[in-house]
């Protein structure tokens, strides 16, 4: 079985191959870069996919050396993610499932963080952390859904890293830049606000801070500061949330996954709990068309249900821990 | 104040593959505005209805509405 996987929740539009042994025969990836100091702007990034639509899609069918005609299940991101981008995703979908027939599977974009990464680092039972620019969630599988057991009550990792950056006039995503200069601090911590609420996190009152403290101290020192304060509230609520669970695994997916020093930082909380520390391929670590292509297979592959055309929707809001999974 | 675009694709199954890609998309319009879309033959006819008052949100839409019938129109061209 062979899956078209199409990925458009933001600012990637992706378009993947995959088998059912999860073999990634094809990833394609456009990506829209914001202005240098700007946030991604929905229907500007709707109409760059819109523009790279057709020629993802084509070097995706490339690059696996199939046609239309071997693709056997088409699999779509719809949703969480904005709006006019995911309805560039789901009229791709919508129309090469309905002109070739084949059966159409949404995914939840979220969900297919988890597979993937399951699937590419063996992780069978994981506590995840999905952090990026969309997500902050530790989740954890209980009978048939991912529950959460800690999230973030205002922005995202992502967002608190690349709303510093894009205020200090970095390109975006800004992760890498903050990690490069944090890298050359000497090590002076700053103080910054240490919000966790129960299991969940803020983020909001650190970002202000951060970008007060920015006009007055080193930017080494303020990304430094700014890295182990979000990190370290990110480690101990996972490290709560491993004593809890008893899970001897736990995986981090997402975009802010290719972080060293986040990843550090979870690996010693791993170690006291005693569970082993997988981390998602910092190729995939992204958004892919890939981790819609895998899931949409062991949905369909599981449940043998695909939508009718009619009913294949695509909505901003789709909560991770209101998805049946049937095939854990 | 009533819009109306008409679109012609190669094959009236592609025509039709379009609408039905573009159809579950035409939910939550703002009050005041209408919209209907349908294909006959290898058109696709598009009709936006709205006060004067909302021509900017019926150009807003119909952009959209174009931009989705032009990808579809491309994807479905790769054969």
């Amino acid at each position: 079985m062979l899956c078209l996987g199409i990925e458009s929740t933001a600012h990637t539009f992706g378009c993947a191959v995959v088998d059912e042994k999860g073999r990634i025969l094809s990833d394609a990836r456009a990506v829209y870069r914001a202005p240098e100091g700007k946030g991604i702007h929905p229907r500007e990034a709707s109409r760059h996919h819109i523009e790279a639509s057709h020629g993802v899609l084509k070097e995706a069918l490339s690059q696996a050396g199939a046609g239309m005609k071997d693709i056997d299940l088409v699999g779509y991101s719809a949703g969480p993610g904005l709006g006019p981008c995911l309805r560039v995703g789901a009229v791709v979908a919508r129309t090469v499932a309905g002109y070739h027939k084949k059966p159409l599977v949404p995914v939840n974009h979220a969900l297919g963080h988890i597979e993937l990464g399951a699937a590419l680092t063996g992780a069978s039972d994981p506590l995840v952390l999905l952090v990026s620019g969309g997500h902050t969630m530790i989740l954890a599988f209980l009978e048939k859904r991912w529950r959460v057991f800690g999230e973030t009550l205002d922005i995202t990792i992502g967002q608190l890293l690349d709303q510093f950056g894009r205020a200090m006039g970095f390109a975006s995503p800004c992760g890498g830049r903050i990690e490069k200069l944090a890298s050359e601090s000497s090590g002076q911590y700053l103080h910054l606000p240490y919000v966790v609420k129960g299991n969940d996190v803020s983020f909001s009152g650190m970002l202000t801070a951060a970008v007060k403290l920015a006009s007055t101290s080193k930017m080494a020192d303020v990304c430094y500061s700014l890295q182990e304060t979000s990190f370290a509230m990110l480690a101990e609520a996972v490290e709560r949330a491993l004593s809890f669970t008893g899970k001897k695994e736990m995986m981090i997916v997402g975009g802010v996954s290719a972080n060293k020093r986040l990843a550090q930082m979870l690996e010693m909380a791993c170690e006291r709990q005693a569970s082993r520390f997988f981390a998602c391929p910092i190729k995939y670590a992204g958004d892919n068309g890939a981790q819609i292509a895998w899931t949409a297979i062991l949905d369909y592959k599981k449940t043998k249900k695909a939508v009718k055309i009619p009913d294949a929707f695509a909505t901003q809001s789709w909560r991770l821990d209101t998805v049946d999974v049937a095939w854990r | 104040m009533e819009i109306a675009v008409e679109v012609t694709f190669p094959s009236a199954s592609q025509a039709r593959a379009a609408v039905k890609a573009l159809i579950p998309d035409n939910v939550n319009l703002p009050e005041g505005l209408t919209l209907s879309m349908f294909f006959r033959g290898k058109t696709v006819h598009v009709a936006i209805g709205s006060r004067l008052s909302m021509m900017a949100t019926a150009a807003s839409t119909l952009d959209e509405i174009l931009e989705h019938i032009s990808v579809s129109r491309q994807v479905m061209a790769q054969g």
